[in-house]
Formats: structure tokens, sequence, C-alpha cells
């Protein structure tokens, strides 16, 4: 009666675990209240003028969810637009509901398999750069390789980088290319419930640096929940449908759609130390004080965003300055 | 074999040039610096010593990090 994915497929099958024992949902809303999105909005922070690229899937955005919302698909590698597969469409859902104004560039460089190519997540990467994104959410990976084409170039891009840590813990050293790479955000997952981090999510030192950087609410438990009860996401998917998933993929856009926030409210992308020392104030801390090899900074909390320091000087102030520079 | 060569910028006609005499160049970027290559699995190592050169992976196969995904109407 009911079909199990992982990934490759999926079944149109009424969902059977919502209110299993032993097994939670959680829903956008109360995601959202708990990592203080609700106060951002509030504040006026809702991503106007941001511009978030989704490497992924594509998306179906028939779901009503999608309704009224600023979208561009792109694809690569004569891949259709569309999301066939649902992963793309769940993680755009999550971009709009934490910033909802945002202009959603989708760039499908996985296909409806889940999977893509090296060279296509490249090519989607340059179309990023190309639309001048401020922010770049990538929930995919390979195996750790810290000597990987990707780490350079994402050096280069200007945009916030925000990567999946990856689904392979709780061993160490198991941070996923391209999370591990220096210029970008790696995200591990942990429960809305307890707030402890999810059995599956990668972490621990990888090529040298102490990751995952942040961790967000994207499900939580083992395969069986034998070890850490199950938790996952109700997010909008394909064909109007609604998707239970967990994983690191489903933590990352929580922390993109904080950084486009961040970017509204100071004018610019800001700089890689910049985000580092960003991502320290909006996090709650969690595990050994400071940033930990298993929740980084801790756990993300968009209220926080609202306490932007005096370092970050705002756009207008900055073309000031240049104005009176070139006068004298 | 299919690799991915990332380049010190920019990327210029010599690099180009220089890159091609180890295969066929199949694409590359015109705002990022990289290079989409076939070649011989013994050149690789050639390519790696070039002083440009900063990073040289095989086309592997990345996925999406879901653990898991169920669908309801």
């Amino acid at each position: 009666m009911f079909k199990k994915t992982f990934g490759l497929k999926h079944s149109r099958l009424k969902c059977f675990f919502a209110n299993k024992k032993g097994q939670y949902v959680v829903t956008l809303d109360e995601a959202l209240e708990k990592q203080g999105f609700r106060e951002a909005h509030e504040a006026g922070l809702l991503g106007y003028g941001v511009k978030v690229a989704i490497i992924d899937t594509g998306i179906d955005d028939s779901h009503p969810f999608f309704k009224g919302k600023k979208i561009e698909k792109y694809s690569v590698a004569e891949l259709p637009v569309r999301d066939g597969h649902g992963h793309g469409t769940s993680v755009s859902s999550i971009v709009l509901s934490g910033s909802p104004k945002v202009t959603l560039i989708s760039i499908k460089a996985l296909s409806d398999k889940g999977v893509g190519l090296l060279s296509w997540i490249v090519e989607a990467l340059e179309i990023a750069a190309a639309r001048k994104c401020h922010v770049i959410n990538m929930s995919l990976g390979s195996k750790p390789n810290c000597f990987s084409p990707l780490c350079p170039i994402i050096d280069l891009l200007p945009q916030v980088v925000v990567c999946a840590s990856g689904n392979t813990g709780p061993a160490p050293g198991t941070v996923a290319c391209p999370a591990h790479c220096f210029s970008t955000v790696a995200v591990a997952s942990v429960s809305a419930r307890t707030g402890e981090i999810a059995w599956f999510s990668s972490r621990g030192r990888t090529c040298g640096l102490i990751l995952p950087d942040i961790s967000a609410i994207g499900g939580s438990g083992d395969m069986r929940g034998v070890r850490q009860p199950i938790e996952r996401l109700e997010l909008p998917s394909i064909n109007g449908t609604y998707a239970y998933a967990r994983g690191t993929s489903f933590a990352a856009p929580w922390v993109s759609s904080a950084f486009a926030l961040l970017v509204q409210s100071i004018g610019r992308v800001p700089s890689r130390s910049e985000q580092e020392l960003q991502m320290k104030i909006m996090a709650l801390d969690l595990g050994r004080p400071g940033k930990d090899e298993t929740y980084g900074w801790g756990l993300l909390r968009a209220d926080r965003l609202l306490r932007v320091p005096k370092y970050f000087t705002p756009k207008p102030l900055l073309e000031i300055v240049r104005k009176l520079l070139t006068i004298f | 074999m299919r690799i991915i060569v990332s380049i010190v910028p920019p990327l210029d006609e010599e690099k180009l040039s220089r890159l091609s005499a180890y295969g066929k160049v199949v694409s590359w970027g015109r705002l990022i610096p990289y290079v989409v290559m076939d070649v011989e699995k013994e050149k690789i190592l050639e390519i790696i010593r070039l002083p440009f050169v900063t990073g040289v992976q095989e086309d592997i196969w990345f996925k999406a990090q879901q653990v898991e995904m169920f669908f309801r109407k």
C-alpha cells in the first residue's frame, strides 16, 4: 500500500506516517516561528530587492503556495525547466517562506532523478553570477574532495553561497563537497522539537575547517527512528502535492533566507568575514560554547538580524565616502 | 574522460590554447574561470602542474541532499 522512497522515485499515495507514534511532522509555520522569522518579517525584513538563486532540480510553480511570487526559471544541459523530482520545489518553498519578497531564480542543474554532473553545477553557478544574484543556495553534494575545482570557483564569486552539509553523519569529517569549501556556508540539520543535531547530519573538521558553520531546522532521526525519533518537514511540492521530507537540504534554504534578509537590511552582499561574524550574532549557541564541530555557531535565529552591528556600513554611506574621496 | 579545470582568472586565449594541447576543450566559462575538457587519464597530472590551474576533478555526479521524501495529495 505504501511506498517508501529514497530520492529516486516518489509515491503519490497518501502519507501514512504523519500521525504515527514516535514520528513527528514540522510545518513551515512552526519552523518559521522557532527560527524567529516572524519577528524579522514584522520588522519589515521580507527580502525586498534581493535575488536568491536555487541550484537544484528546478521548480514546479503550479502549487498554490507559489501564487504571486517572483520566479525566474533556467536550466542547464538542455534539461527541462520544470521540476519532475520535487526536491527543488520544496527547497524553493522554504526560501519563499523565510523571505517572501525575494526574486527567486530557479536553475535546474539536477535531473528528475535528483542527480547532476559537476559540469552542470558549474554552468548553473555561471547563470547565477550572470543574473547578479545576492545569495546562492545549493542543497546538493558529493563526497568530500579538498581539491575540487568548485572551491576556487566559489571563492571568486561575490555572492553568499549556502550549502547543505550532507547526510552522511554522525561520523566526523563527513561534510560534503562543496559545503567544505572555505567560502561556503555549511548548514547542519537540527530537530525543531529538541534542538538536537540530526543523526544523519554531516559534521566535523573537513579540509582543515571547523564545520558545519550554522544549524537550521531540516528534520532529524536515523533511518528507522531507533536512536533518534524521526522528524520531517511538511513542504509544498510538485503536482500540487505536499512532501514530507528530511535532510540537510531543507536546513540550508532557511539560512539562505536569513542572508537574503540581511542583504535587504544592509543593502549589499556581506563579505566572507562579515558572514562569519553575522552567523555568530544570529545563531543561538548550541553544544559547546562558540563554534563547534557539531552545531557550528548554533541554531539560526532570524530575529537576531535586527541587531545588525555598526560595522555593517550601508551602501549609500559607502557611496558618499567614495564620492568625497574622488572630490578630494 | 571528462574533467573540469578551474583557472586563475582571467581565462584568456593563451590559457585555453595551452590547455587544448592536452585534450579537447568542450566548453569554458565566460564569467567564471573554468574549462570542461575531454582528456586521457595520463594527461591529468600534467594539467595539474600548469601554473594557472587551481583545481582539477573528474565530471562526477552530485546528488540532492535529502534523506527521504514522501508525497501526499
